[in-house]
């Protein structure tokens, strides 16, 4: 067997997470408008950890996956990984070396393999390009990885083209492709969300299967709060470019903290209740990227919004005790006497009544 | 505004672009290129025409670089001189432009205009009946049309209902005998002459325009907003009007303007056959007398008429697209 | 490749083709074929055709059948390879204008913007007269210089589609190079619209060529079909009625160019898919349907009665919606789910009246209102529409008219039912946005000024602008956010409350349909598999699809554990199914019966009907004694 699965020993990894973005932005160009993509954005995944990043469209989360999987350059921020970090213009062989690493799964299965090869050459390129296998190892090392994901017999899956293949079976082999590497880190961009809801938990399950062999750790990104809690340690809410959350994910789904989070939640939808039982005031729109206001970016909308919230953009705050659930708020400011912890048990509250 | 502006910067460009081109053609011949010009005309030159040609091209003192004969060239042409004919010596190239182009801008242009209207109107037919026998025909038939060569068209067309039917006159663009001109037997005797020349620009125009406009509009009919429209009750009429062939007009639209060098371009040729007093038979004329002045000087003319309404036709397509007309595309 | 094959399945190609293979036949065996030298002179002049000269002979006494035959050979010579190297060029500077992008893309979209409206024809003459053209290469160079620029256009923009693509960025992040992401990835995928562009170019070339000889000026003394027209225009051929010197080659010309424009037409409705599937459209055929039974008594408003609607499709009819009945009363919101193909949409479409060929009613009825839709004729049908039901697409980001003001586009619906006054519409028009949310101003707005959210509300205005019965909405919401989703859904619910509308609600989502409706039907292959008010389906749904599906949304609240999908795919409708659809999926089925038996629909309990066996008594009491059989 050409490629062995890697066992981790985690005990013996080295505290350094595996992923680290440090102040991660994006601008993107076009004629005389400017869109700003991304804002201050920071990062931290574990070796092993799954991070959801939940966020409307438009909110920069499958930025921030293309910016760390090299496919935009970011405007400015690092991004370390095992600590080191990469360079802005990194050249051929350093990006090389990255990517080895860092892969990527995408969003549309039908659009994500090229119709004009098979999924056996899909398959192999990467394992060629890394130098993994050579001239006969390929074969059978695609047909296990096939195996890997579930697709089985390898022969035969890998002969065909991707139209042969359903949707589930094409992001099988979007995973295959991305695992052929064996990277530490696969950025998964909303990876369920053109699939049936039937196959969706197959494919969350492969994923994390492969977590649990191979140590791998993702981000998943996603705009659906339920699919995120399900697959991830950890959760980050993104909103027109900023991170305004971060916590563990059972936590901040169960009271969410930022006034944003909050409506998310209170927009999904809640089968046990009718319709009428959860009104949501959704008012207003994501603010134009091209001109985003000084302060708070969800202020506009925001039912709690105050004169603090326009001054500038709050910075992040540990919610009291509890140092990993982090917001960027000022409803949670200890200096402000933190008017937003009352606010969420009150909402936890009702809920539960 | 901006879409506007964009596209006569493009204009200009495309203008500068022209008259860098036609200053290079004559410096392509190498070695002299006056010498061999000169050389071609095997003594037959009148020697004020050869003078004429030097200064012309600028080429009269050899110690000038190609930079300031470049730039002696730009300014005389903002002035408006592009030379004297050397086959009508001593005219300027302009007085002869000048008398040919309004011929060849009312009956190229009018038929141009009016083969793209027919065309794209006998295509909107196809795309709505499709399945009908006859729509389905019209297909390869214009398939067939647009791949005739226009000059050949022509031959056949003035052979058989000139020359065997008697129907048309044989050549030329107005019969002298008929009085002065703007007369009524005069205007009746230019259309006369037009017929026949502009009829075939119209029959082997149209097929390019038909298939574009088919294929436009089969694929506008596709779209979710004529299902929606149709949902909504309107009447088909409507529906094909308002829905499908508004969107449907503006690729073709486009395609008409970006079409529009090369089908003005064949079309001149069937002056040629008609011995039509337009720029097509005035560039016959210089090809083959190998008057390179006038030559030159009609290629930029039909360059700026194509680019003017090249022009012309963008900003009808601004008028038309709301997306272009508010700047967002 | 594929897009190639295909082409040659179609009846335009293959003529197409045959033209190009004769014209190709008479170059390579003219010497054969000819009885003389094409350019031997004699003093047979002006000869009309005979057995010696089947085409007559020229002012010099050559032989107009030689010259034909052997002028083939320049000619198709200078047509293909000018159109490969056009097309080469094309290529190269459409690819590295869409990859490269930036400063090089500005440079090679201006240089390609300025050849496309350079007229080419006259500056070839210019050019070749200067050159003083001899033998072929040059008249290949000047025309491919000249006709390059649309392809160039073309195929800039297909690359820049493509470059965007997941696969090719998949193929960079996997580590790919340029060249290889260029050649292996980009390149393979534009076949189709290289070839088209060949023809395209070809024909060009075709036309500039014999325009150019024509004129004299090219090198003359060739023999090919231009220059054959020149010496035949220059001594005047048709006036000493040697036609066949003049008609012969311009036919032959126009029959290679015929040739290149089927080919490239063919090649272009292959590459764009909705010219075909349309021709398919257009040649199927009506069915005839049995006449309709008695209108509904009882108070339904809607009353689907063995619906059946599918597509007729070359390899024989996909039954996509079988044998549906379903009642939906005044007021109500009856939610529809199933996974994707299990023919929700096509029942929508089917309902409305609105499948267009290859779809199409098979059998059943549809009565709205006392009125039976499916054998209403169209003139009824176009004003019953939107008066006593409308609809909402799932693609509403589509649905707009891009040049039409949005107002104007519930307008258009109000006039073509009657209503003209104009104060009136306008204020119906305001008083719709103000229903569904959106400020009055934006009554004058194009759809591309609008949002996604906001072309959705507008679109469900111009739903409701007639105050219909029946609203039937296709996954209206799929494409939206979560915020916007429930902030639309909210306006929906709160508008149907007011005016008592009815609303058929289609989608995947089944978490969001058991909140939002009062019956629920869930679909899988075609056929209602379950119906049930909804609190009592998300409470104690039967059928065992419907357990799977309602399982597969993870919740918000309670425990994190393990759940698994629904293994397997939804069987092809293009098929016959025997028994139970769901039975090969299902971890509940009964062997010897599930597969074979289809089930039948019960009622068990109010309102709750169910298709499956486990819920059938007969069978179940059956399947009992067997057991207890087996067991003695």
């Amino acid at each position: 067997m050409p490629s062995l699965p890697i066992k981790p020993n985690l005990s013996a990894m080295p505290s350094e997470p595996v992923l680290r973005l440090e102040g991660l932005e994006k601008v993107f160009r076009s004629g005389r408008r400017s869109v700003k993509a991304v804002t201050d954005f920071n990062l931290e995944i574990a070796r092993g950890e799954v991070v959801g990043l939940v966020g409307e469209s438009g909110s920069g989360k499958s930025t921030v996956a293309r910016l760390t999987a090299q496919l935009h350059r970011a405007s400015a921020g690092t991004i370390r990984l095992n600590g080191t970090a990469l360079p802005t213009r990194p050249n051929a062989r350093a990006l090389l070396a990255y990517r080895r690493k860092v892969q990527m799964i995408f969003q549309d299965p039908f659009s994500s393999l090229n119709p004009t090869h098979t999924v056996g050459y899909a398959l192999s390129r990467p394992l060629e390009i890394h130098g993994l296998t050579r001239g006969r190892e390929t074969a059978p090392a695609v047909r296990s990885l096939l195996e890997r994901v579930g697709l089985s017999p390898g022969a035969l899956y890998e002969q065909k083209f991707p139209h042969e293949l359903s949707g589930g079976q094409r992001q099988r082999v979007g995973i295959a492709r991305a695992l052929a590497v064996q990277p530490l880190l696969i950025l998964a961009d909303e990876p369920t969300s053109m699939l049936d809801v039937s196959i969706r938990l197959d494919i969350m399950n492969l994923m994390l299967d492969l977590r649990d062999q191979e140590g791998l750790s993702y981000l998943f990104i996603t705009h659906d709060l339920a699919g995120a809690r399900y697959m991830s340690d950890r959760v980050a809410v993104m909103y027109a470019g900023h991170l305004v959350e971060i916590g563990p994910s059972a936590g901040l789904i169960g009271s969410p903290a930022h006034p944003y989070t909050q409506l998310l939640k209170s927009a999904a939808p809640k089968p046990e209740s009718g319709l009428a039982a959860t009104r949501v005031d959704a008012r207003g729109e994501i603010p134009d990227l091209t001109q985003l206001p000084p302060g708070c970016p969800f202020e506009p909308r925001c039912p709690h919004a105050r004169a603090e919230c326009r001054a500038a953009l709050p910075r992040m705050v540990e919610l009291p005790g509890q140092s990993a659930h982090q917001v960027r708020c000022v409803l949670y400011y200890p200096e402000l006497g933190a008017p937003g912890i009352a606010e969420i048990a009150a909402t936890t509250q009702r809920a539960s009544a | 505004m901006l879409y506007l502006l964009h596209k006569f910067a493009l204009l200009l460009l495309t203008l500068w672009a022209a008259l860098t081109i036609n200053f290079f053609l004559p410096r392509l011949v190498p070695g002299n290129p006056i010498g061999a010009m000169i050389a071609k005309y095997q003594g037959r030159l009148d020697p004020n025409a050869a003078k004429a040609l030097m200064i012309a091209y600028g080429l009269e003192g050899h110690d000038k670089n190609v930079l300031t004969q470049y730039g002696d060239y730009l300014f005389k042409l903002t002035k408006g001189d592009l030379g004297r004919s050397i086959s009508f010596f001593p005219a300027p190239v302009t007085e002869m432009i000048g008398g040919a182009a309004p011929w060849t801008i009312g009956l190229v242009g009018v038929s141009t205009v009016f083969s793209f209207l027919l065309g794209s109107g006998l295509g909107v037919y196809t795309a709505a009946r499709r399945g009908s026998r006859f729509a389905d025909a019209l297909v390869p038939l214009a398939l067939f049309l647009n791949s005739v060569p226009y000059f050949w068209f022509a031959l056949i067309a003035l052979y058989v209902f000139a020359f065997l039917l008697g129907w048309f006159p044989l050549g030329g663009g107005v019969d002298i005998v008929t009085g002065p001109n703007w007369s009524l037997s005069w205007i009746l005797s230019v259309v006369a002459h037009a017929i026949l020349p502009g009829a075939t620009i119209v029959l082997t125009a149209m097929g390019g325009w038909l298939i574009a406009m088919r294929n436009n509009l089969v694929s506008t009919l596709g779209e979710d907003y004529v299902a929606f429209a149709r949902a909504k009750g309107l009447s088909e009429t409507r529906v094909l009007y308002a829905y499908g062939i508004r969107n449907a007009i503006l690729p073709s639209l486009t395609a008409f303007g970006m079409a529009l060098g090369f089908v003005l371009g064949g079309s001149i040729l069937t002056e040629v056959v008609f011995g039509y007093p337009g720029l097509g038979t005035l560039l016959y004329h210089s090809v083959t007398s190998l008057d390179y002045p006038l030559m030159q000087a009609i290629f930029l003319f039909i360059s700026l008429a194509v680019l003017v309404a090249n022009f012309l036709v963008d900003a009808t397509y601004a008028l038309l697209d709301p997306r272009v007309r508010t700047g967002q595309a | 490749m594929e897009t190639l094959k295909r082409a040659f399945n179609d009846r335009r190609a293959v003529v197409g083709a045959l033209i190009l293979i004769v014209l190709g036949l008479m170059a390579l065996l003219a010497p054969l074929l000819a009885q003389h030298p094409p350019s031997q002179l004699s003093n047979d002049t002006w000869l009309h055709p005979n057995s010696q000269h089947w085409l007559g002979t020229t002012a010099l006494g050559q032989d107009v059948f030689s010259q034909l035959l052997y002028g083939s050979r320049l000619s198709l010579l200078v047509g293909l390879v000018t159109g490969l190297i056009a097309t080469v060029i094309s290529v190269i500077v459409g690819l590295a204008s869409a990859f490269f992008g930036g400063v090089v893309d500005d440079i090679l979209s201006g240089i390609t913007n300025i050849f496309l409206v350079l007229p080419g024809l006259p500056l070839v003459i210019v050019a070749a007269a200067y050159l003083q053209v001899s033998g072929v290469v040059p008249v290949i160079a000047v025309i491919s210089f000249t006709g390059w620029a649309w392809g160039a256009r073309v195929l800039r923009s297909q690359a820049l589609s493509l470059r965007d693509r997941d696969f090719v960025q998949a193929a960079v992040a996997g580590g790919e190079g340029p060249l290889r992401v260029i050649f292996a990835e980009i390149l393979p995928n534009m076949v189709g619209l290289i070839a088209a562009n060949f023809f395209g170019a070809a024909l060009y070339a075709v036309l500039a060529e014999a325009g150019l000889e024509f004129l004299g000026v090219g090198d003359v003394s060739q023999v090919t079909w231009g220059t054959m027209l020149y010496w035949a225009q220059s001594s005047q051929a048709l006036l000493q009625g040697a036609w066949p010197w003049i008609a012969t080659p311009g036919l032959c010309i126009a029959a290679l160019g015929t040739a290149f424009a089927l080919l490239n037409f063919a090649v272009d409705e292959v590459a764009n898919p909705r010219l075909r599937s349309e021709r398919v459209a257009a040649e199927s055929k009506p069915l005839a349907l049995k006449p309709a039974g008695a209108p509904p008594a009882g108070d339904a408003l809607l009353q689907l009665r063995h619906l059946e609607a599918g597509y007729l499709t070359e390899k024989g009819t996909v039954r996509a919606v079988k044998d549906v009945n379903l009642e939906v009363h005044r007021g109500e919101f009856l939610g529809i789910a199933g996974e994707s193909g299990c023919g929700k949409s096509t029942l929508a479409f089917a309902v409305a009246q609105l499948l267009r060929p290859p779809g199409q009613v098979l059998s059943g009825e549809v009565w709205l209102n006392g009125q039976e839709l499916v054998r209403l004729p169209p003139e009824a049908l176009r004003q019953t529409r939107w008066k006593d039901f409308s609809m909402v697409f799932q693609s509403s980001m589509n649905a707009l008219n891009p040049v039409m003001r949005v107002g104007d586009q519930i307008a258009d619906a109000m006039r073509a039912h009657g209503v003209s006054d104009k104060s009136l519409i306008e204020a119906r028009v305001k008083e719709l946005f103000g229903m569904v949310g959106i400020r009055p101003e934006y009554m004058v707005a194009y759809p591309h000024q609008l949002s996604g959210g906001m072309k959705q509300r507008v679109v469900i205005a111009i739903a409701l602008a007639l105050e219909p019965r029946l609203v039937i909405m296709d996954e209206p919401t799929t494409a939206l956010d979560v915020v916007v989703q429930r902030s639309i859904l909210q306006e929906i619910d709160a508008v149907r409350r007011r005016l008592n509308l009815s609303i058929v609600f289609i989608t995947h989502d089944l978490s969001l349909l058991v909140e939002m409706s009062d019956r629920v039907a869930i679909m899988y292959a075609g056929e209602i598999v379950e119906l049930a008010p909804s609190h009592d389906l998300y409470a104690n749904p039967l059928h065992p699809y419907t357990r799977r599906l309602m399982n597969a949304f993870p919740p918000l609240e309670g425990e994190r554990t393990r759940r698994d999908g629904i293994a397997g795919r939804p069987p092809d409708l293009g098929r016959v199914i025997q028994g139970c659809p769901f039975a090969p999926r299902c971890d509940r089925a009964m062997t010897g019966l599930c597969e074979v038996v289809a089930p039948l629909r019960l009622e068990v309990s109010a309102g709750h009907v169910v298709a499956c066996h486990l819920y059938d008594p007969n069978v179940m009491k059956g399947r009992a004694e067997d057991h207890a059989i087996a067991a003695d």
